[in-house]
């Protein structure tokens, strides 16, 4: 990819998303509306807001189609992946979080972030991941009396 | 005047032991963040977010501000001892005070560096307590349609001259608007994007946008590009030669705290500008006997580091007095007063007195604490700049998912978190800022509320409203002028191109 594609595929990206939301507000219902505020109510309020980013994204696709095609850094796909890995792991994270519970999900995503972040020391990142885990879950517990979720644990009866 | 000095006077009974304690906590931190490169204040802050929910307010300002001054001279630790600019604020201070300390004196350079960012602050906080209270007086006057005008001059401000491409600045302004119409209207009820959820009734929450666009973004941008760690020497320590410059050079410290105040009340421009304008500033008043700039002059430690910490109290004036925020990380400190049900702006003085009084306390006391604060660890912080780079984002990733799961228990909040990381990531790699998103969305409420009652009183005829409005008109003229600022600046830029 080079840069005038990329300026190019953002401007375009983005006008997509302005008509999608364009479109989503033909759905906003008006019925509660009076005459007067439907100028600047709660269907029209958004659309002056996407006229002016339509307008803008416009300039943003012409400002693309004159940027020069310089080169930009080739993708890596290896490191692609490891922030495609990431999100999976994120992702899967938040659907464990609550049914396990802090202990139980926390330190593994620690410990897998840093594999991800290229840790050397396994043995260190063990450490941060446990020690780090249980700092927090302190600091929410007893320093901001803030209870996380206990999952399949029950916190209280660790501490 | 009087009650400027009063302020002043009252500041030792303006804050208690526990809001004190999160100042000191705050500047700490923000020492360290800031002199972390790659993570730096904003990210600080935004971080810091989820724990002032269990805090009154003036603890919650105490601990961000903190933070935020802190992490605006941290930067400078970093560019001194290994020529890396912990912040971009601190790439003017990199130029003189690493030659020096090549040489063996970086114990003066960092000594007046963190002397340059004390008085800097003190200075701007005394700016703050003086200008803040009477602009505030002035804009109670306004009606909505000022209130209006002037939300949308921050948000054309922080487009035109937050730097790179204005249209891209503006594009995420608005996308911060748009992302603050999601949810109930206002003044009707009714739903607007959000797909039939009840979540979404409430509109997008704060902390998971903040949280999401710049922390988790950044976790990703480094997992692709990770940051290399350097080795460092810790032997520095307070030096009393740095001292005497408060004597032998005072109109530099003044000169530039002065200039960064000014830039910092100006809507976008930040403490980038500020250091390099005030570096420039002091090349004019080179003394022939000094060394020559970028090869240890102390002038341009002292001018970049007292302008970028002077930007903090000048940019805290806007957003104060006008619910302008001056900079992403005054929009930051804004939405941190909003999830405290405080709506920044000239009502604050009248609504909140005490709130106002506290933070003029902090920032006063936050400037000068950092002068202990930073030369007493200054060796331990120095330490803290070995620790692996992985090690930094994964507490970064913990405090940022657990964080903001635990402002309301809603695990819904982690998913809108990963959607704006994801968002933040896809943006930074288009190059597109992230900071005006945050602009938009917090002023997105204000502007909405008085545009909305602006058509409402004028019976939909603006034009005839605000032609009976001289400072709504100015206020449009000023947008206008900032609407063309970038066009002169990329004119010329293209004719340059084409000619051979």
């Amino acid at each position: 990819m080079n840069l005038q594609q990329r300026e190019v595929g953002g401007a375009a990206a983005l006008l997509v998303i302005v008509a999608f939301f364009f479109y989503l507000t033909s759905q906003i219902d008006l019925a509660f509306s009076s005459d007067l505020e439907k100028l600047t109510g709660p269907r029209a309020y958004p659309r002056i807001i996407l006229g002016v980013m339509t307008i803008v994204g416009l300039l943003l696709l012409f400002q693309g189609w004159v940027t020069p095609k310089d080169k930009l850094e080739k993708t890596n796909w290896s490191d692609q992946r490891a922030v495609g890995f990431a999100l999976a792991l994120i992702i899967l994270f938040v659907s464990l979080f609550e049914p396990l519970g802090y202990l139980l999900t926390v330190p593994p995503l620690v410990f897998a972030a840093a594999f991800l972040n290229r840790a050397q020391n396994l043995k260190a990142a063990l450490l941060v991941a446990i020690f780090a885990s249980l700092t927090l879950l302190i600091i929410f517990r007893y320093g901001l009396n803030t209870v996380l979720p206990e999952g399949v644990l029950a916190i209280d009866q660790v501490f | 005047m009087s009650d400027f000095f009063q302020t002043l006077a009252s500041f030792p009974s303006l804050l208690s032991g526990v809001q004190l304690m999160f100042l000191v906590i705050g500047i700490g931190a923000g020492v360290v963040i800031g002199a972390l490169p790659g993570v730096g204040p904003l990210l600080g802050v935004v971080m810091a977010i989820p724990f002032t929910f269990y805090m009154d307010p003036v603890s919650s300002m105490a601990l961000l501000m903190g933070i935020y001054q802190g992490g605006s001279y941290g930067g400078a630790l970093s560019a001194t001892v290994i020529g890396i600019p912990g912040t971009p604020m601190a790439a003017a201070t990199l130029l003189d005070a690493h030659p020096m300390a090549l040489r063996g004196r970086a114990s003066y350079a960092v000594t007046l560096a963190t002397l340059a960012s004390c008085i800097g602050g003190v200075i701007s906080g005394l700016v703050l307590i003086a200008v803040a209270p009477a602009l505030a007086a002035f804009a109670i006057k306004f009606g909505p349609a000022e209130a209006a005008a002037f939300a949308l001059l921050g948000l054309t401000t922080i487009g035109a001259l937050s730097g790179g491409s204005a249209l891209k600045g503006w594009m995420m302004g608005l996308l911060g608007l748009l992302i603050a119409a999601i949810g109930l209207d206002p003044v009707s009820g009714e739903s607007r994007f959000t797909f039939g959820s009840l979540y979404l009734d409430s509109g997008v929450a704060l902390v998971p946008l903040l949280v999401g666009l710049f922390s988790i973004s950044e976790i990703l941008r480094q997992i692709e590009k990770p940051i290399r760690v350097h080795d460092t020497s810790s032997n520095v320590s307070a030096s009393a030669d740095a001292f005497r410059t408060l004597i032998q050079r005072p109109f530099n410290y003044l000169r530039s705290s002065a200039l960064g105040v000014f830039i910092g009340i100006l809507p976008g421009i930040g403490g980038v500008t500020a250091a390099f304008l005030s570096y420039r500033a002091a090349m004019v008043f080179k003394k022939p006997s000094d060394p020559d700039f970028g090869d240890g002059n102390t002038d341009g430690v002292i001018a970049s580091e007292a302008a970028n910490s002077a930007v903090a109290g000048g940019a805290l004036i806007p957003m104060l007095a006008l619910a302008i925020p001056g900079d992403p990380i005054v929009a930051v400190l804004m939405g941190g007063l909003m999830v405290q049900a405080i709506q920044p702006g000239p009502g604050m003085f009248l609504n909140h007195p005490e709130v106002i009084d506290g933070i003029f306390a902090v920032f006063i006391l936050g400037a000068i604490l950092l002068l202990p604060i930073g030369l007493l660890f200054v060796r331990l912080i120095i330490r803290l700049l070995r620790l692996p780079q992985w090690s930094i984002m994964c507490v970064v990733l913990m405090v940022s998912v657990v964080g903001t799961y635990s402002v309301s228990r809603e695990i819904l909040d982690i998913w809108t978190l990963i959607a704006f990381g994801v968002v933040g990531y896809l943006l930074r790699k288009a190059d597109y800022p992230l900071a005006p998103i945050v602009v938009g969305f917090v002023l997105g409420p204000i502007f909405e509320k008085n545009f909305r009652r602006t058509g409402l009183i004028s019976q939909g005829d603006f034009v005839g409203f605000i032609a009976d409005r001289p400072i709504t008109l100015a206020v449009l003229a000023l947008i206008l002028v900032f609407l063309l600022v970038p066009l002169f600046r990329y004119l010329p830029s293209q004719i340059d191109r084409k000619s051979p």
